[in-house]
């Protein structure tokens, strides 16, 4: 397996961008690129060829994260100002504005069927789901207080939840904090279940394999991509190989690969049988923030501090 | 000239009619309740079956043609053919549920009180029940299954159209309890139609209009009514410009049905690019159409082709005149076809079709800006329209 570089895109924002996601293709045009940045635009790319579709503004701080429903017709972007902005991808009408605390609103995922949008709380100390249909806050799955401590100590404000992750059959989630633990949480129930330990530096990204949905891949300041057992709540393995902290993960559909992007200024390919980096992109001149797998195969995408985008492929 | 055509002067065609009622938020969901009942009591008999739902045909098969005799407006509306939707047949399962969850998601609607439009139906039901919704087009088309079924409004059902029609020019709105709109001084965007049709039924209309003579509506493309309406052309050519910017929407037509009734003497004139499309959009003005058979028909009017005619054409410079494409084609012999379409309008079509070329009402601008109001002008003097 091996990455190719297909293209890059120099000065794609006017300022670093911070979030990337594939908009799945629909009936009527193919997938296209999101990619959300510091200068509070979100902009949409025609893959093929880098082509500016498009660029949204509205919000009042930088975009942090941006997530396509998997339908294709809708997405979401949220931004340091604690507004979620959900959007029609083609026309860009607004359909529902998500509001929450200042410092509450991070990364997010739509679960695989698209019924429920998950947004990582920040400061809440929680993950919120959003339903689709009504966009109705239909649960707070909330990270318990560790035993022994009051409400009002300190030390509560590590369990700061920066990344979230659907399990593929959409039964479980995953979301890493500040503090390096990994909380899950049974869906259905609304229950937290268990964390996962090991890194203790922030978990910046989450993803869980395609193929098997038990495991998951997270990335941590600590220069470290470890794979979980989830259900087993155990420590798979752990890779290094990155100078610096791994700011974000994305695991292939074949579930042979995943990617990861990091401040040490590389895009990794890892090989999940070697479990080793095999190839590493060096085409970026800042932090690598962003990284995303297509999810029909074959390409991978990259942004950076550098506010650029860059595309490979992947085979 | 109201209750002339509200007579049944057209003798038996009236006990063929399917109509869509319209009906209050109570009423719709009465018919929806009434559905599940049923479906539920042959579920439940001692010879349980799930029944397959009755849809109104909407098909050309299905349809009727009602000539107007001292009326001179002729429309189309669906006969009592079903056809229907089971779920036993595999490759037409989904859709039949699909019915199901439109009537759902329309109750929910209708008890909230709420309107929604075409659009926010489709993102509701894309993330309510994603299996089975990946279009929009196949929830506009499941609204019309509904339709066929309940045989109730899509307005009734809680469904608004997003407002795409446009009017500006001599023409006086007044919302109840708002302020009296002047179509002529609304800008080059003229009023916005608003997709709710109780809103527009409550409209009170007025026209300085009266004194002249040659007064008109005209159904126009959206190019065309911005233009017209920059140039203040309603001012020269006392009129009111009505575009649907496209494929007239229900609500579009339904102003225009009640201008037509408000102002019995003022004619109501379509300008339209030389092509099998233009015609078409001319033609559900006129008479309806069969996809919303059971509604349309209620909104005909008695709409005349002022332009483009095949005599326009030696007014279009050569460059301009394009070739027809497939579609065109196949919309030219649909129209042909069709029994309601009167022979002139058949000539010009078969003309169009004889010379393989269509052309733009915007070609005219090849003569300079103000051609276009001198041509429209130099017509309606003429009376020149069919």
């Amino acid at each position: 397996m091996k990455f190719a570089g297909l293209k890059s895109v120099e000065n794609a924002h006017e300022e670093s961008v911070w979030a990337v996601t594939w908009v799945p293709a629909t009936e009527t045009r193919p997938a296209l690129l999101l990619t959300g940045s510091l200068d509070e635009t979100v902009k949409l790319w025609r893959p093929d060829d880098m082509q500016l579709e498009r660029t949204n503004t509205g919000h009042c701080l930088g975009v942090v994260s941006v997530a396509a429903h998997p339908s294709g017709i809708i997405a979401a972007s949220a931004s340091l100002d604690s507004f979620v902005r959900v959007f029609d991808v083609d026309t860009n009408a607004s359909i529902a504005t998500l509001e929450a605390s200042p410092s509450e609103v991070w990364q997010m995922q739509f679960d695989p069927k698209g019924t429920t949008l998950a947004v990582a709380g920040g400061g809440s100390a929680s993950v919120k789901l959003w339903d689709t249909a009504t966009w109705n806050l239909i649960a707070t799955l909330s990270i318990p207080r560790p035993e022994g401590l009051k409400p009002t100590d300190k030390s509560s404000s590590k369990k700061f939840v920066l990344s979230v992750a659907w399990s593929p059959d959409g039964r479980r989630i995953a979301c890493g904090s500040m503090d390096g633990t990994i909380s899950v949480f049974d869906v259905t129930r609304a229950k937290f279940l268990h964390h996962l330990e090991g890194h203790f530096m922030p978990v910046r990204s989450l993803v869980y394999s395609p193929v098997d949905p038990r495991v998951l891949f997270s990335a941590s300041d600590d220069t470290h991509v470890h794979m979980y057992d989830a259900e087993g709540k155990s420590l798979v393995t752990a890779m290094s190989g990155h100078a610096s902290w791994v700011l974000s993960v994305d695991a292939s559909p074949d579930g042979a690969a995943i990617t990861t992007g990091s401040s040490d200024r590389t895009v990794k390919l890892w090989d999940l049988n070697m479990r080793a980096a095999m190839q590493s992109m060096t085409n970026h001149t800042d932090q690598v923030w962003g990284v995303s797998f297509r999810p029909l195969g074959g390409r991978v995408v990259s942004v950076s501090d550098d506010k650029s985008i860059s595309l490979y492929e992947y085979s | 000239m109201e209750d002339l055509s509200k007579s049944s002067l057209n003798f038996f065609a009236d006990q063929q009619l399917c109509s869509a009622d319209i009906l209050s938020p109570l009423e719709v969901r009465a018919r929806i309740e009434v559905s599940v009942i049923n479906f539920l009591k042959i579920l439940n008999s001692p010879d349980p079956a799930i029944s397959d739902l009755p849809l109104i045909n909407r098909k050309s098969s299905n349809s009727r043609v009602s000539q107007g005799l001292l009326t001179d407006v002729s429309w189309i509306f669906l006969s009592h053919s079903f056809c229907t939707r089971s779920l036993t047949k595999s490759n037409a399962a989904k859709a039949f549920v699909r019915v199901w969850k439109v009537m759902e998601t329309c109750f929910q609607i209708l008890s909230q009180e709420k309107r929604v439009t075409q659009r926010e139906l489709f993102y509701k039901l894309l993330c309510d029940s994603p299996e089975y919704f990946t279009s929009q087009l196949q929830v506009n088309r499941t609204i019309q299954d509904v339709i066929a079924l309940l045989h109730c409004s899509r307005f009734s059902l809680g469904i608004v159209a997003s407002s795409r029609g446009l009017v500006a020019g001599r023409l006086m709105l007044q919302e109840p309890n708002q302020e009296v709109i002047d179509c002529s001084a609304c800008g080059s965007s003229g009023y916005s139609i608003s997709g709710d049709l109780s809103l527009l039924e409550k409209l009170d209309l007025k026209t300085d209009a009266r004194q002249h003579q040659h007064l008109t509506h005209g159904c126009l493309q959206h190019a065309i009514f911005q233009r017209l309406t920059e140039d203040f052309v309603f001012n020269q050519i006392p009129s009111i410009l009505i575009t649907a910017k496209g494929y007239p929407d229900i609500a579009t037509r339904f102003l225009l049905h009640r201008l037509n009734r408000a102002f019995p003497d003022l004619p109501i004139l379509a300008l339209v690019d030389w092509n099998p499309a233009g015609l078409a959009i001319l033609c559900t003005f006129k008479f309806g159409s069969i996809g919303m058979g059971m509604e349309a028909y209620r909104y005909a009017c008695n709409v005349k082709w002022l332009g483009l005619r095949g005599d326009d054409v030696q007014l279009i410079p050569e460059q301009s005149l394009l070739p027809l494409k497939p579609r065109d084609l196949q919309i030219a012999r649909s129209l042909m076809s069709s029994e309601i379409l009167q022979e002139n309008y058949k000539e010009e079509l078969s003309l169009m079709v004889h010379n393989g070329q269509r052309a733009e009402v915007e070609a005219l601008y090849f003569h300079g800006y103000d051609y276009l109001g001198k041509y429209i002008a130099k017509k309606i003097v003429q009376a020149d329209y069919i």
